[in-house]
């Protein structure tokens, strides 16, 4: 499938969620309650990425053709930051 | 008022006359949208359900938990086999055999008098083999969420699910399960009927003169409800946030949602000219830290922290940087909580500080 990652154009396998992708392209996303193993939590709330604008947790998201992703930004860095002093 | 009538199980056998979609159609027809505060389209909603293959459960939200939300409570002692009659209707409509009624824990002393009631309509449930079985919960607030409400009735913690996929698709044991809320089923035996009015019950509580149920259409006025009481602020429940009272403020979705609140269940709260905001606050902060669930960090830690801070303002002991911390947890826990518990739990916070910062003061 065609997507947007940071810009740059990408192709992904549509049955992996947006982090495992992330992971495959040597994207780093930060997570704590991920586990391949385990089904998705999405409780840490650490995997924050933005898909076509919207705040949402890349373990348990998927994609769909031609949207765009940010994994990494001002807005992001700083509600990663705070859950990580929440729960530290 | 129009939710007092009794049509004795009539509308149902009106219904009975009709195919299933031609009822789904009245229901969309009409405008009847969610009553449990979400708002969304009634007969939409069915119609997605009934589309979907297998066998489909209906489930009636009476878990009525939103502060200063009574009106659920109002229907159920006064007139129940009204929302009983409006269960039937909607399982007829969408070809459901099961039904739950998802009772709020503190309304327990309604369950034998329901009981009674199903059973004593047990012929009409039988034309269409409805069974309709009470489920009690056990005062958790999470559990009014639809998806908690069916982690509850599977025995489960209630914590809620991630959506997608929606209860339609999958809900109770993975089943199309519709979720439809006490006062919505109400409508539905009065739509049937005809004659109806697209009318809301507002619960009105907290520093006014006549608290108290009061139906009208959704473009009222605040005046109309509040009459000469002329309170300093509104708060639409605990979760919908705050507004600086004025007379000709409309009580309709729209204008609400512009103002940054959101209107909700139509709980309203007005706090006198002599309350304190941050009080307030406090008190919904703590309302928030007893009832997250604590599967998110952002929720369970982040309102744990904002009640710390909210206190200190109480105390009048607040610094400049603690101000800024509180702003930021309340963006952070709207943002990114798993559920809508967490992402209107700083609703209150949010609007407080925006409409009333001159309460909120430093050292």
């Amino acid at each position: 499938m065609q997507v947007k990652i940071n810009g740059k154009k990408c192709t992904v396998d549509e049955k992996d969620s947006i982090l495992e992708a992330c992971h495959k392209l040597g994207i780093e996303i930060p997570h704590l309650c991920y586990h391949p193993d385990l089904k998705p939590g999405a409780r840490c709330r650490l995997c924050l990425v933005k898909v076509d604008g919207k705040i949402v947790t890349s373990c348990n998201t998927y994609f769909k053709e031609n949207i765009s992703i940010i994994t990494e930004d001002e807005e992001l860095e700083k509600l990663r930051k705070l859950n990580l002093n929440l729960i530290f | 008022m129009q939710i007092l009538t009794k049509t004795n199980f009539a509308s149902f056998e009106t219904a009975l006359k009709k195919r299933p979609e031609e009822i789904i159609k009245i229901v969309k027809g009409s405008g009847l949208s969610g009553r449990g505060g979400a708002n969304f389209p009634t007969g939409l909603k069915w119609e997605l359900t009934r589309k979907q293959r297998g066998e489909r459960i209906l489930i009636c939200n009476a878990d009525e938990g939103e502060p200063g939300t009574f009106k659920d409570k109002f229907i159920l002692d006064n007139n129940p086999e009204l929302l009983i009659e409006g269960i039937t209707i909607a399982a007829y409509a969408m070809g459901t055999k099961q039904a739950y009624l998802y009772l709020r824990g503190e309304y327990a002393y309604l369950k034998k008098e329901l009981e009674r009631i199903i059973e004593g309509y047990k012929p009409q449930l039988k034309k269409i083999n409805l069974k309709i079985d009470i489920f009690l919960g056990a005062g958790a607030y999470i559990c009014g969420d639809e998806t908690a409400i069916m982690n509850s009735i599977e025995g489960k913690r209630g914590e809620p699910r991630a959506k997608p996929p929606y209860p339609a698709e999958k809900g109770l044991f993975g089943l199309p399960t519709c979720i439809n809320n006490v006062e919505t089923l109400a409508n539905v035996p009065l739509i049937i009927h005809g004659d109806w009015k697209n009318l809301q019950l507002f619960s009105l509580s907290g520093n006014v003169s006549a608290p108290g149920v009061y139906e009208f259409p959704f473009c009222v006025q605040a005046e109309e409800l509040l009459g000469k009481d002329h309170p300093k602020a509104l708060f639409f429940g605990c979760a919908g946030g705050c507004v600086p009272y004025s007379p000709k403020l409309r009580l309709d979705c729209q204008t609400i949602t512009s103002k940054e609140a959101m209107l909700g269940s139509g709980a309203i709260i007005a706090v006198g000219k002599n309350g304190s905001i941050p009080k307030v606050c406090r008190n919904i902060a703590e309302f928030f830290v007893h009832e997250s669930c604590g599967y998110c960090s952002p929720c369970r830690e982040g309102n744990y922290r904002i009640l710390e801070i909210l206190n200190k303002f109480v105390k009048k002991k607040a610094k400049k940087e603690d101000l800024e911390m509180l702003k930021d947890l309340a963006g952070l826990v709207k943002k990114t909580s798993f559920c809508g518990l967490g992402q209107s739990s700083t609703n209150h916070l949010l609007t407080a500080l925006k409409y009333f910062p001159e309460e909120f003061r430093c050292k």
